[in-house]
């Protein structure tokens, strides 16, 4: 049996969102643990890499070109019957976004939470909470064979969309189908694609999701799939409806695939609650995945400064308690609620319309210009067009 | 159909072990340990959910595909 470790606060899972936890965490003085289950972070990748660039000064993140594959100059909205919506850096300034290396992102995270004084420990699993008088008190852990306890005043849940953590602490975490997409993606080599912009295909070719297209440079992309679970009507869908798509294409069906990754989003409202007696949830594991883009990076790491912050207050009042941690409720809230929950109204929307309408919005978009290049912009063009779309979220817009 | 006959398996030659039905499964019945995806036969209803969510198509419900050498991870009668 290995001997049983404390600290003040422990962050399950080195994924952005940890990494950003522990970094502020740690800064703010607390002593902070972050433990890891595989061997290497950030690897294997279970990402569509394409990140925007808006947010990363928040959240201190400074662009690296160890984790930029490419600076892209705009995105392609393509509709079932491939007419283009086209925004470009020109219409959109200069806040379109990178593709990255994902698993060197990740890595240059947890780098910073590191030299900031977390004390990082790979391959050790959590198998379950402690509990102690009514709260978590971290976590029971696993590894090279061995279990030990982990004794933490708080515990922060980074553990991605599979988040046990959540579960065992009794949090809300479960979703409807309707509220998940199932997403493969091959990286492909020897393709034409637009190394300019990251593509999106809508409509019937990837039910209640989208096909994408991230440039990787030199004819190289990340091609992938996330389909609506709800939607998915036999076993191994996702993959022949992307097998499907790349063969009907023949710029990309000659490419020769070198990676395959699969994964599942969150495309759901913001959870009901993400805090209780001496533990929060940050990142995919609080479901704070972007409904539209099932991007979940940015508000992962914005809350993830929150939850950093507000752990180290509270460790150093000694008040580990829900109602101290529900600032850390009411600061995610204030910066990713309102927007996660109207995308997550836009997206209920969407799912429901045919290939022909989505023909139709596409077609109406052409040769429109957004200030910014966001989700919010392009959904107040649909507004200004076709208001009977946007009719159950136009409070939002 | 005698619900002790039933077995979902994860085939190892097909699975990517990325979690997916882990994050999917209503009922916490899956789970990865180490890179084996495992079942908690016990617990699991056969909502099958899963088997369609599968990305690649790595799960199969019924006594048909219960075959020990095509599997990694078999149904686990618990923790």
């Amino acid at each position: 049996m290995a001997s049983d470790l404390e600290c003040d606060v422990l962050v399950v899972g080195a994924g952005p969102s940890g990494s950003v936890t522990a970094k502020f965490a740690a800064q703010n003085g607390a002593n902070v643990l972050m433990i890891e289950k595989r061997q290497e972070i950030g690897s294997p990748v279970r990402c569509g890499e394409g990140i925007s660039k808006a947010w990363l000064p928040e959240v201190g993140i400074t662009p690296s070109p160890r984790w930029i594959n490419v600076e892209v100059e705009g995105a392609r909205i393509f509709s079932p019957s491939e007419k283009v919506f086209e925004v470009n850096e020109r219409d959109a300034g200069n806040e379109v976004g990178y593709v990255i290396e994902r698993d060197a992102f990740d890595k240059a995270l947890a780098i910073d939470a590191g030299n900031a004084g977390a004390e990082i420990m790979l391959k050790t699993h959590a198998v379950n909470v402690l509990k102690e008088n009514g709260r978590i008190a971290g976590v029971k852990a696993k590894q090279y064979g061995q279990e030990f306890n982990i004794h933490a005043k708080i515990t922060i849940g980074a553990d991605g969309f599979e988040s046990q953590v959540g579960r065992w602490a009794g949090l809300p975490t479960n979703l409807q189908v309707k509220d998940m997409d199932s997403c493969l993606q091959y990286r492909m080599t020897n393709i034409d694609s637009d190394e300019r912009y990251c593509d999106f295909y809508l409509g019937e070719c990837a039910p209640g999701g989208y096909v994408w297209i991230f440039p990787k440079g030199d004819h190289l992309a990340n091609v992938g799939i996330g389909v609506q679970v709800s939607k998915i009507k036999s076993q191994a869908e996702v993959k022949a409806l992307l097998d499907k798509w790349i063969d009907r294409h023949p710029g990309y069906a000659k490419g020769k695939k070198i990676d395959m990754v699969a994964g599942a989003v969150s495309i759901s409202p913001p959870i009901k609650q993400a805090v209780t007696d001496g533990m929060m949830l940050v990142g995919d594991a609080a479901r704070m995945i972007d409904p539209i883009t099932g991007g979940g990076i940015a508000n992962g790491c914005i809350a993830g400064k929150v939850a950093g912050e507000v752990a180290a207050k509270a460790v150093k009042e000694g008040n580990y308690s829900k109602d101290r941690l529900m600032e850390y409720e009411r600061g995610w809230r204030a910066k990713i609620e309102e927007k996660q929950y109207r995308n997550w109204l836009a997206k209920e929307k969407l799912v429901t319309l045919p290939d022909e309408v989505f023909d139709k919005v596409i077609d109406s978009l052409q040769g429109q210009s957004v200030e910014k290049l966001n989700v919010l912009n392009i959904l107040k063009l649909v507004k200004e067009k076709h208001p009977e779309l946007t009719k159950e979220f136009a409070d939002f817009l | 159909m005698n619900k002790k006959h039933l077995h979902i398996v994860s085939k190892g030659d097909i699975c990517l072990s990325c979690g997916a039905c882990v994050g999917i499964c209503p009922l916490d019945t899956i789970y990865l340990n180490e890179w084996r995806i495992e079942f908690d036969e016990v617990k699991c209803t056969r909502c099958s959910i899963c088997v369609n969510a599968c990305p690649v198509g790595a799960i199969s419900i019924g006594p048909e595909t219960c075959t020990h050498s095509n599997m990694t991870g078999t149904s686990f009668p618990g923790r």
